[in-house]
């Protein structure tokens, strides 16, 4: 059988006992010290990763070799590693699960980077080396990390050490290394020392955890932007319906928005997100988010485009049929442009609530902003990724804050004539009294027409509303006053 | 009176609201090329009986025609009825997201479907009639209520009526901002326009209408021309409401 192997197989076979031989160091193999461990304490808490430039312990082990008797060991980090004035090194001398002390002492070489092992004692075939570098960085550079050295034996020959197993090391972000670097500041240390600062708002983990809550927060901003203007349509749509002439469209509506305003939008992502895959359906969570938000917020703004629809005066549709405008005309052409300007601060605070609301759906384990902060807090136990986190809701909804409120001070403004709000008007009424007071009888088959035969007015509310009207007709007077 | 003569014709026209009459068998005839200026207290249905001329109020009974068609007929297309009765209300009533020209343009513009150039050259024609043609990229808010109504009516007028209904167009108005808006309606009405007014300008109505009709009650109590209504009154109340205005 031998002697059919091809002298090219052979010589392959032979250089591969060959390699393996130089390369791994297997213990069979007698006489020479053998790195059979490294490894590298994950530095970012939690994960596994071992982030280079960083603060770490790296845990090197290595066996003394047959018939070898060792005085003197150097592990040799790879280039860029670097120890600092906190670096330790701590050796441990094992045989089997004994733990020996012989005499020996440790120093390192910043400059080299290597960590050197003297022994009076010399250690012994057999025996287990161990050394733990404390607050040692690896070079920040994604890879694989192998620790090599050198060995010098009581006869005084030297040995190679080999290449150690891998330790494999992702590059540290630069926030991480801002991280690192508030680490060794005094100024923060200090007020770590503040159980409460250091547990709210540690300055390390703010900055660490920003770019994972960012993440999340990008995730937020995406599923209510994109929902909100699917909101949009389904709420104009059902503000129709309910406004219409037709029973049965107004039912519909009434049943949808009553519904969802009626429970909680916690229970309705329950609902969507346990219920759907019972029935079968399966669909991407972020999708599914997406449409719930959509579903709910549809509601809402229904709501608060039928109050801007009937807020819109009576006068405006009977000028715009009585120029003999369709229903559908009147809607999008005069009462719609109107609406709009009226409930856009509404729309805003339906917007920031929505957002808001992203924050549910962490219970179904849609990653958004609660969910990657939380998962940082329960690797730190500590609460400053929440921090984080609200500070990333307030950067979104203070500034929408603030637009709200400049919106409705416009509105009015403009609701006053452009001039300035001296005083209430005495015969505006709140929304509902008003949208009662602006219906009327009006002759039309249109589903679109608003049915003011919903409510024919008594004779005494009809002489009130007749009151009001002339005391908004006396304001009006007045602006008039102000403008020839 | 010949079919081709008449414009409007109320005939035994009620109006209910719920339990309350408000209009009982009213007749009114309009002639093509007229003035009637309606008289009467508050509450005597005179806006409502204007109202139902272009439907913005069903009648409960009687028949309205308009150039020979009935209108109270479930039949009728209200939106094409509409376009040829022009209505100016007490409020104006003007879009307040459009400027005065875009007023005047949009039902053009929807209804009648003509052209922009062509609805504009019509509304800024119609705004120069009113005297408002510099105007025409003002805002409602940034005009005086005598400035609205008159855009008001150019509005109106763009459609091109058969008839205009004018429900107390100046009694929103300040005293010295009515007589721009009357010398439009008067100026109208010598073009030759079929005009309903109600009113409580006593001077305009007796320079203008061509017959008068005093209500009350709902009901016409008494109608005539202006000489016969003003200075010759035949019933108690008509004279009793003179008597209170002037
Ligand atoms: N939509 C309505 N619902 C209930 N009652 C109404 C309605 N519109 C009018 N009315 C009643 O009908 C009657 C007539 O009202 P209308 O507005 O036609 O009077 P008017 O003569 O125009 O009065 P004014 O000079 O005050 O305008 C009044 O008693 C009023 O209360
Ligand atoms: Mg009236």
């Amino acid at each position: 059988m031998a002697s059919a192997l091809k002298p090219f197989f052979k010589h392959v076979l032979i250089t591969a006992l060959a390699l393996s031989v130089v390369i791994t160091f297997v213990p069979l193999i007698a006489g020479a010290m053998t790195v059979d461990s490294t490894t590298a304490k994950s530095n970012e808490t939690g994960s596994d990763n071992i982030l280079g430039g960083t603060p770490t312990r790296i845990t090197w082990e290595a066996v003394v070799g047959d018939g070898e008797t060792v005085n003197n060991v150097v592990v040799q980090l790879p280039q860029g590693s670097e120890f600092t004035d906190e670096s330790t090194a701590k050796v441990t001398v094992l045989e089997g699960t004994k733990r020996l002390s012989p005499a020996s002492t440790v120093s390192i070489d910043k400059a080299a980077a290597n960590v050197t092992v003297d022994f009076s004692d010399p250690i012994t075939a057999g025996q287990r080396l161990r050394v733990e570098m404390y607050k040692t960085s690896l070079p920040n550079v994604t890879g694989e990390v192998h620790l090599t050295g050198t060995y010098t034996t009581t006869d005084g020959s030297t040995g190679e050490l080999g290449e150690s197993p891998a330790i494999t090391v992702t590059a540290a972000s630069p926030a991480e290394k801002i991280s690192n670097w508030l680490d060794q500041q005094p100024a923060v240390q200090a007020w770590n020392s503040v159980t409460f600062l250091r547990l709210f708002f540690q300055p390390q983990l703010v900055v660490s955890s920003i770019p994972t809550v960012a993440t999340g927060w990008l995730i937020s901003l995406a599923l209510v932007l994109v929902g909100f203007p699917l909101a949009i349509p389904l709420g104009l749509l059902a503000s129709f319906m309910k406004i219409s002439r037709s029973k049965v469209l107004h039912v519909i509506a009434a049943i949808y928005t009553g519904i969802i305003r009626g429970t909680p939008l916690f229970l309705q992502i329950y609902i969507a997100f346990f219920g759907l895959p019972l029935l079968g359906v399966s669909i991407n969570q972020y999708v599914l988010a997406v449409f719930v938000m959509a579903f709910n917020s549809g509601a809402y703004l229904c709501e608060i485009f039928r109050a801007g629809i009937q807020s819109i005066p009576k006068g405006q549709f009977e000028a715009s049929r009585s120029l003999g405008m369709t229903g559908p005309q009147t809607m999008f052409s005069v009462i719609i442009p109107q609406t709009i300007r009226r409930v856009i601060p509404t729309m805003t605070s339906e917007f920031i609530l929505l957002y808001k609301d992203t924050s549910l759906l962490a219970a179904v384990g849609v990653m958004e902003l609660m969910l990657y902060s939380r998962s940082i807090v329960s690797l730190t136990g500590n609460m400053t990724p929440y921090i984080v986190a609200a500070i990333f809701y307030l950067i979104v909804t203070l500034p929408l804050i603030r637009v709200v409120t400049v919106l409705e001070k416009r509105l009015a403004l403009a609701d006053n004539g452009g001039s300035a709000p001296k005083k209430k008007r005495k015969g505006r009424r709140g929304a509902f009294s008003q949208m009662k007071s602006e219906i009327a009888e009006t002759v039309d088959e249109d589903p679109f027409e608003p049915d003011y035969n919903a409510q024919t007015l008594h004779h005494e509310e009809y002489e009130e509303k007749k009151a009001a009207e002339r005391k908004l007709a006396e304001a009006e007077k007045k602006n008039g006053e102000a403008h020839e | 009176m010949s079919e081709t003569d008449s414009m409007v014709s109320i005939q035994h026209l009620s109006k209910s609201f719920g339990d309350t009459e408000v209009l009982k068998d009213v007749n009114i005839e309009v002639k093509k090329g007229s003035v009637v200026v309606v008289l009467g207290p508050s509450g005597s249905g005179k806006s409502t009986m204007l109202r139902c001329i272009n439907l913005l109020e069903k009648p409960s009974g009687g028949h309205i025609y308009i150039e020979g068609n009935e209108i109270t007929d479930p039949k009728t297309d209200i939106n094409k009825l509409r376009e040829h009765v022009g209505m100016v209300f007490q409020q104006f009533n003007l879009f307040p997201h459009l400027t005065a020209k875009k007023n005047v343009m949009l039902a053009q513009r929807k209804v009648l479907k003509r052209s922009k150039e062509e609805a504009e050259q019509i509304a800024l024609k119609e705004l120069a009639r009113v005297g408002l043609a510099e105007r025409a990229d003002y805002l409602p808010s940034q005009l005086s209520g005598g400035q609205q109504q008159r855009v008001a009516i150019a509005r109106a007028l763009a459609m091109e009526p058969h008839v205009m209904l004018f429900d107390e167009a100046t009694s929103a108005l300040d005293p010295e901002l009515v007589r721009g808006v009357l010398d439009v309606m008067r100026e109208l009405a010598e073009e030759g326009m079929t005009m309903v007014v109600v009113t409580h300008e006593m001077q305009f109505a007796k320079d203008v209408a061509d017959h008068v009709i005093f209500m009350e009650g709902g009901v016409v109590v008494e109608e005539g021309t202006p000489d016969e209504v003003f200075d010759h009154p035949q019933h108690e109340r008509t004279k009793d409401f003179l008597g209170h205005i002037s």
